[in-house]
């Protein structure tokens, strides 16, 4: 009992600590200047940061489409009610990185330099990585002109942690002294670890939810005088009804305007930090830019196997039938049916629900109905939510260009592993039961959104709450490390598979010598091949359970959205110019970079194929 | 008695609907009217660039007199059609002028070259670019509006109550799509 009165003395303390330097390192009191309508300095997407909390909103990537607008870097030309379109205009010269970070996205999307508003959300980025950029870009550029800071220093964070390591221990202590230990067989572990864990696992987060980015003086003084630009902005100007096309009347106003929250109708006009809507996809197939419809119909007799859908009619019509007879069974007591159609008249109604199906896939068989177009939506849905949906269904949406709105066929997850949004496809498919049979792609989606130039800005330490990437800064390491076990990624990936595969000729295998991707605890090796034209193909391999670690690299280092590959490894991702595969024998990631964008998706596939192979053949000694 | 109230029940349903129904169609044509005044917003910004460029045409190469003339009757005519159809005709007959009269000016290196000529040419081909889209929008509204006024059951309340199917903005024998025009 003692112990554990130690133990809650000990977190009482600790708590008193966080709160008071909470306290201590609070953002400055903000005052709201006088009205005033000078603009000043700072971008529309510092503005937002530092006059919400210092914690920066869905506004500010909008705001900032309009601020390149106002700047004459875009366009933006309203053609129908509610429908505007994005143009780029003259280059945009020396942009910040969160400009241009925006800035390349609407140019990925344009076609011949055009992009509808709606348009926005589309693209292949991963909008969580994105969103986290340019968060990020935005702080760098805070921190650097003084208007924001961490809330706590290397040297505070040190003190919290170790005296909330205390704390934990205390309480391991106290768990184990106390009567747990004597309920709990030795067999299941150490319950003090497990509590002392625990506890520091809370302490922790409770640490990190108070951590985050806080105002300095200047900050709050220049909040305090947006404010004020708030205040007269909100008096002089109707920008709540003011779309985003009247940006060439307003200027850089109605961008500061939609930084501070005055313009919501402007900001919901540029979904550029909004995923994509499953039901409403925008489409270029054609060359311009169209909205379409899609649909999800029901999966009672649409989207499955022929084969599925006619045991499910079986089925359902001798259920249905059963029902039928029973009803009809008391119906007939009452004088209310006659006796005659007791039986046939539920054979009748189930014999008609099974025939249901069994009809349209006679129909759809019977006939080769081709269906080409451009993919606009690729779905997986199940019966759980989260990244994994157990017993998952797979749907794929083609615009043909005759209509705006789509039905979402139903297909196996072998056909949907290679395919992306935006391929142009030929798909065999039956138009009464929604079931592709086969699918060919006759011309992979052009880059959209993919790999930004983030080099610099990730490694900052600007985390909100827990879940940030940090990348460790370490030194190099030469790829002929003779260190134990290990693979050699020269011997996976050779120049001549680069050529075969990519068609690039590159030279003979260099170290390695930029920031290696992985801590050296992982043991991961890595290699460089390099063209005289500056294209680089990286390759990085390990063995062991941690070099597994590779496979989650590749959505932070591309910032896109990947997909799974079947049939090749254990598991495989493919990522906008890296590809990721675990085998048997290890982990390696295959990492292109071109100035030209990345190889496409069969070039990159054809090359993980050959380093698994040749990963699967490697001498015992190599492993 | 009770007859009474179900049949009253019927009726006041079925006026609800009814109802309904007409404020549907009217906000549907009214989204074609609004399209089809973003066309002509547009249309009109052509007209408005093309006598500009004719004069500055006309500067460097007065004597391809019979390409300026098909453009400025081209234009004339673009301006006075009446009605989706033949306006639609009438743009795209504006539209081929222009083009020729482009294909001609790069005989002219010293046209080429003239800054207010690329200016015009670029603002012109932004406004094509604008125009399709614009069309692209209004035949969807249009498609949109004419399948409410010809489904059951609207379609009874649309011939009740006087509303009639649009035509599309494209010229007859036009396939009903995209048209890209590049200079």
């Amino acid at each position: 009992m003692t112990l554990w009165i130690g133990a809650a003395v000990a977190a009482g303390v600790w708590l008193l600590l966080l709160f008071s330097m909470a306290m201590a390192t609070k953002t400055p009191d903000v005052k709201p200047g006088p009205a005033t309508g000078a603009l000043g300095e700072e971008s529309p997407a510092l503005v937002d940061l530092i006059t919400g909390g210092w914690r920066l909103t869905g506004e500010a990537a909008s705001a900032t489409v309009l601020d390149l607008a106002a700047k004459g870097a875009l366009a933006i030309e309203e053609v129908g009610p509610e429908f505007s379109l994005v143009r780029l205009r003259r280059e945009p010269g020396d942009l910040k990185p969160y400009e241009k970070l925006v800035y390349d996205h609407v140019r990925s999307l344009a076609v011949d330099g055009v992009v509808a508003t709606g348009a926005l959300a589309e693209g292949s980025r991963d909008i969580g990585r994105w969103r986290k950029s340019f968060r990020k870009k935005v702080i760098v550029e805070a921190r650097a002109l003084g208007l924001s800071r961490m809330r706590w220093s290397k040297a505070q964070a040190a003190l919290l942690w170790v005296t909330a390591a205390g704390v934990a221990v205390m309480v391991g202590i106290a768990a184990e002294a106390s009567g747990f230990a004597a309920d709990t067989p030795d067999s299941e572990g150490s319950p003090g670890v497990a509590a002392g864990f625990f506890c520091l696992l809370l302490l922790g987060g409770l640490m990190s939810r108070l951590n985050g980015e806080r105002g300095t003086k200047l900050g709050a003084e220049t909040a305090g005088r947006w404010l004020g630009v708030q205040k007269h902005l909100a008096d002089t100007g109707r920008f709540g009804e003011q779309p985003a096309a009247s940006v060439t009347i307003w200027g850089r106003h109605l961008a500061y305007a939609a930084a501070l929250g005055l313009a919501p109708r402007a900001v919901t006009s540029l979904p550029i930090t909004t995923t994509a809507d499953a039901n409403r996809a925008w489409s270029d197939y054609g060359g311009m830019w169209h909205p379409v419809q899609v649909r999800y119909r029901s999966r009672r007799f649409w989207g499955r196997k022929p084969l599925t859908l006619i045991g499910h009619g079986l089925l359902a019509g001798m259920m249905i039938g059963v029902w039928v007879f029973i009803g009809l069974g008391f119906a007939t007591a009452y004088d209310l049916w006659p006796q005659a159609l007791l039986v046939p008249t539920p054979l009748l109604i189930a014999g008609t629900i099974a025939a249901i199906p069994i009809a349209f896939t006679i129909i759809d068989y019977s006939g080769n109905t081709v269906i080409e177009g451009q993919i606009v939506r690729l779905r997986v849905f199940g019966e759980s939510s989260g990244d994994s949906p157990s017993n998952p269904s797979y749907y794929c949406a083609i615009d043909e260009g005759r209509s705006r709105e789509v039905d979402a066929f139903g297909l196996s997850a072998e056909h949907y592993g290679p395919l992306s949004e935006g391929d142009r496809v030929r798909a065999v498919a039956g138009r009464k039961l929604g079931w592709i049979r086969n699918i060919e792609v006759l011309e992979r989606a052009r880059p959209r959104g993919t790999t930004y130039d983030d080099t610099g800005e990730h490694k900052i330490d600007a985390p909100e709450h827990l879940g940030e990437v940090k990348v460790i800064p370490g030194r190099t390491r030469n790829e002929d490390t003779e260190d134990e076990g290990g693979v050699r990624p020269a011997d996976l990936v050779t120049p001549a598979d680069i050529k075969q595969a990519l068609g690039l000729d590159v030279g003979p295998a260099e170290a390695y010598t930029d920031t290696p991707v992985l801590p050296a605890v992982v043991r991961i090796r890595s290699i460089r091949y390099r063209t005289a034209t500056g294209t680089t193909v990286d390759v990085h391999a390990g063995t062991g359970r941690r070099s597994r670690t590779l496979m989650v690299l590749p959505s932070a280092l591309s910032r896109a959205q990947g997909r799974q590959i079947k049939g090749l490894g254990i598991n495989a991702m493919l990522h906008p110019g890296i590809v990721s595969v675990v085998t048997d024998q290890g982990t390696f990631m295959i990492h292109v970079t071109s100035a030209s964008g990345p190889p496409s998706s069969d070039k990159m596939m054809d090359l993980a194929h050959t380093a698994a192979e040749r990963m699967s053949r490697l001498p015992q000694g190599r492993r | 008695m009770i007859t009474l109230i179900v049949v009253i029940v019927i009726v006041a349903v079925l006026a609800l609907m009814i109802v309904s129904v007409y404020n549907r169609l009217v906000r549907s044509r009214n989204a074609v009217d609004n399209a089809w005044a973003q066309i002509d917003v547009q249309l009109k910004r052509r007209y408005d660039l093309i006598p500009n460029l004719v004069e500055t045409v006309k500067g460097y190469a007065a004597h391809e007199r019979q390409t300026l003339e098909a453009v400025t009757a081209a234009r004339s005519t673009a301006i006075n059609a009446q009605g989706p159809a033949d306006r639609a005709a009438a743009e795209n007959a504006l539209t081929g002028a222009l083009k020729n009269l482009f294909a001609v000016a790069e005989s002219y290196p010293d046209l080429k070259a003239s800054r207010n000529f690329a200016e015009l040419q670029e603002e012109l081909a932004t406004t094509e670019n604008r125009i399709a889209y614009s069309r692209q929008y209004y035949n969807d509204a249009v498609l949109t509006y004419n399948n409410a006024i010809q489904t059951v059951p609207a379609n009874i309340v649309a011939g009740m109550t006087g509303f009639t199917a649009r035509v599309y903005f494209q010229a007859p024998g036009e396939e009903r799509g995209t048209v890209q025009v590049r200079f």
